[in-house]
């Protein structure tokens, strides 16, 4: 038996035109509630990082993490909402990178698509992480003394040149509380996969074989299994995510219809079976947005087992 | 009975990344933390305020060949601290500014969507464009536009977006010099129909945009004198486009400084102006001024003895303030220098009296007075305030001159029913209007 508890996480979807938000909003509480460590907000008509930055908001323990496409995005754009979703979320902010087929999009952005979206994802997910190291910790010195705000000598320029896409910064947005929210890479074929496999702090897949750690994903990211869930079989979802567990599998994602239904079956047989302790109960999300508490939750890093993130900019001491 | 008295409309502006924002004072707090905005948003909704408003900024300011380090600087994504502030918020408007030029067409419609979405009809956004090649940097087509090509970018993604939030789901495609797009749209026609659209800029061609396509202009606080010519030529141009002068409405940006008298208030404006404007920041000023390094000379010693260079802008490229003084460097100088000689005053005094001046000064009294003259006598419609403090420098105006201003019958003393747009009194948008 691994040592370390399955990770859980739910899929959270309204792909309607006009998307209930607060059922959403019910949704990520749920799963709050449950103690579950994530929730992907999948894209659809509402933009998923805006939803984010609104449940963030209404939330006050679980991973905020939402779906953006490096194929459509700028990184500059895509760098600065992630970094305030985590400055909102006090650190529970993640992303899940995705890329689209290059024909599926080329009409809906005003620059050229390149065929190689593998390879743009990957210069954009760098352009994003240098312009999170481009603010050091320190940035911000309020020095009266000086009439200085800001120390210049630690915030950077990134010049990142790649061969599809040029970013220079620095970033407008200070270095977000976690540092580099996690960045999950959503695997649908070879080149995302290799993309997980060099760039990302975890994967999430539907295949089974590469969940659970088979062939070049042994080592590197944590894997995450994405799992349909089906209502008339609960008994037999808590069976196959303890084997699943067994076989290597580091969390699931669960795309379920009836969240709640599902999670009453489900908490109660991973915890008998040690795959997965009870969480205790979080703390109410603070309604005004003016008076958090004064200590900050569990960073999303922290739940995944990250260690904290490096700047690439900073001088060891 | 008599018509119902003229409505004064208010903004919040969130403190922005220049001078006017003052740091160093003991209750200066976060510029990027949620409370901070959380509190701004939800003072100006208890007091009946119409829009919290955000500007935007895609490159840090930057100053003789470095970033600029003294003032404000960083802050998060705008539309994305909007959508958390939807969560604890109810009633106030939402206004982001974002930029034509480095923002996509389909993304700003969606985002725009979505905030209207997840606010109840809240949404509003200040249209802008872009110059700036420091920005252009950040973006995968870098300095991509020529200047004559940003109002076609602008009219042609606003065009696309009016169709898109009109239409709701299906099939779109459009064909334009800079806008050339298809694809499918899945939204649902957002609740307001359309984000209320602010436009600032006073230019000619800003002012056409804006009698043609949008609902409020953010424009410069001035005289009264001055609004009103503003107001009757903007208003003047509306019907053309088959609109009511009421369709459209001007909202000049102001500060204040507030006091028990007028005499405590001009005391406390003095210290806040000699904050916003510190020693090193004079020589900036002078800088952006003369176009030449001033950093030799003492801010409160007399102003440089050397004379402005005119021609292409060196020290402070992108500036603003830098590109205003062209071609009239020598005689603002001699300006300077006359007012400095009769006076008495040092560069700093001299920056401190010609850069650093406030709106309105006075007793709660003197400021609802001023506040509602401008906008009884139609020289505008509100005001967009903006607080030189984070986050409470909007308090003392929504305790003192908000009930002074409910008493007289200026301002709601009850939030109308609907959305932002029905309470701006603004139509419900025709899509191929204008």
């Amino acid at each position: 038996m691994p040592d370390r508890p399955l990770l859980l996480a739910a899929a959270l979807a309204d792909r309607r035109p006009a998307p209930d938000h607060a059922a959403l909003t019910a949704r990520a509480l749920v799963a709050e509630r449950a103690g579950l460590d994530l929730v992907v907000l999948e894209p659809g008509p509402l933009d998923p990082l805006l939803v984010a930055a609104r449940l963030a908001a209404q939330t006050a323990a679980v991973g905020i993490v939402p779906v953006t496409s490096t194929t459509t995005t700028e990184p500059f754009h895509v760098s600065t909402a992630l970094a305030t979703i985590d400055v909102v979320a006090r650190g529970r902010a993640g992303w899940v990178l995705a890329v689209d087929a290059p024909d599926d999009v080329r009409t809906t952005v005003t620059w050229d698509v390149p065929d190689d979206v593998p390879g743009d994802a990957a210069e954009h997910l760098e352009a994003v992480r240098a312009l999170w190291d481009s603010w050091e910790a320190g940035a911000v010195i309020r020095d009266v003394a000086t009439a200085r705000f800001l120390d210049r000598d630690k915030v950077h320029h990134v010049d990142v040149a790649g061969r599809h896409l040029a970013v220079r910064g620095p970033s407008i947005t200070p270095r977000p509380p976690q540092g580099h929210p996690p960045v999950l890479v959503r695997v649908t074929d070879d080149a995302t996969l290799d993309l997980a496999l060099r760039h990302g702090d975890a994967l999430l897949t539907r295949d089974e074989a590469v969940a659970r750690g088979g062939g070049p994903a042994a080592t590197g990211p944590l894997r995450l299994l994405e799992v349909d869930v089906d209502p008339t079989d609960l008994d037999g979802l808590a069976a196959r995510l303890v084997d699943e567990h067994a076989a290597g599998v580091h969390g699931v994602v669960l795309h379920a219809a009836d969240l709640e239904g599902t999670l009453a079956v489900l908490l109660p047989a991973l915890a008998e079976r040690d795959v997965r302790p009870t969480a205790a109960a979080p703390p109410d999300p603070d309604p005004t947005g003016e008076d958090p508490p004064a200590a900050p939750p569990r960073s999303l890093r922290d739940r995944l087992g990250l260690p904290a993130a490096r700047n690439r900019f900073e001088v060891p001491a | 009975m008599s018509a119902p008295r003229k409505q004064v409309r208010l903004a919040a502006h969130f403190p922005g990344v220049n001078n006017t924002t003052v740091w160093g004072d003991p209750a200066a707090g976060s510029h990027i933390d949620l409370a901070s905005f959380a509190h701004l948003a939800r003072t100006a909704e208890r007091a009946m305020f119409d829009l919290f408003f955000l500007a935007e900024g895609l490159s840090l300011r930057e100053h003789a060949g470095h970033l600029h380090d003294l003032d404000v600087a960083g802050r998060p994504d705008a539309m994305t601290i909007l959508a958390a502030l939807s969560a604890v918020t109810e009633h106030i408007g939402l206004a982001a500014t974002l930029t034509t030029t480095y923002h996509e067409p389909l993304e700003v419609a969606r985002q725009l969507a979505t905030l209207d979405h997840l606010s109840g009809g809240r949404a509003a956004w200040n249209l802008v464009t872009s110059t700036d090649a420091v920005s252009g940097a950040n973006f995968r087509r870098g300095a991509y536009l020529p200047y004559d090509g940003r109002y076609d970018r602008a009219g042609e993604l606003l065009t696309l977006a009016d169709r898109l939030w009109a239409q709701g789901p299906g099939p779109f495609a459009t064909t334009g010099r800079q806008v050339s797009l298809a694809g499918e749209w899945d939204l649902a026609t957002p609740p307001q129909g359309r984000p209320v659209i602010l436009q600032a800029g006073d230019s000619d061609a800003g002012r056409e945009f804006a009698a043609a396509q949008a609902d409020a202009v953010f424009t410069r606080a001035g005289t009264i004198p001055e609004g009103r010519a503003f107001f009757a030529d903007v208003k003047g141009r509306l019907a053309r486009h088959g609109r009511r002068p009421e369709d459209l409405l001007i909202l000049p940006g102001a500060t204040f400084v507030l006091g028990d008298t007028d005499e405590d208030a001009l005391e406390r404006a003095a210290h806040v102006r000699r904050q916003q404007v510190s020693g090193p920041t004079a020589i900036v000023f002078a800088e952006q001024l003369w176009n030449r390094d001033l950093s030799a000379y003492d801010p409160d010693g007399p102003l440089p003895d050397v004379d402005p260079v005119e021609g292409e802008i060196t020290i402070a490229p992108g500036s603003i303030p830098a590109r205003a003084f062209a071609g009239k460097r020598h005689e603002t100088v001699e300006g300077l220098r006359a007012m400095a000689a009769r006076d008495g005053l040092s560069l700093r005094d001299v920056m401190v009296q010609t850069r650093a001046r406030h709106s309105f000064v006075g007793s709660a009294r003197t400021v609802a007075d001023l506040i509602d003259e401008q906008v009884q006598a139609d020289a505008c419609d509100g005001f967009i305030l903006v607080p030189h403090l984070t986050p409470g420098g909007l308090d003392e105006f929504a305790d003192r001159v908000v009930p002074l201003l409910q008493e007289r019958g200026s301002l709601r003393t009850e939030r109308e029913p609907g959305t932002l747009r029905d309470r701006l009194g603004l139509p419900r948008w025709t899509p191929g209007q204008g």
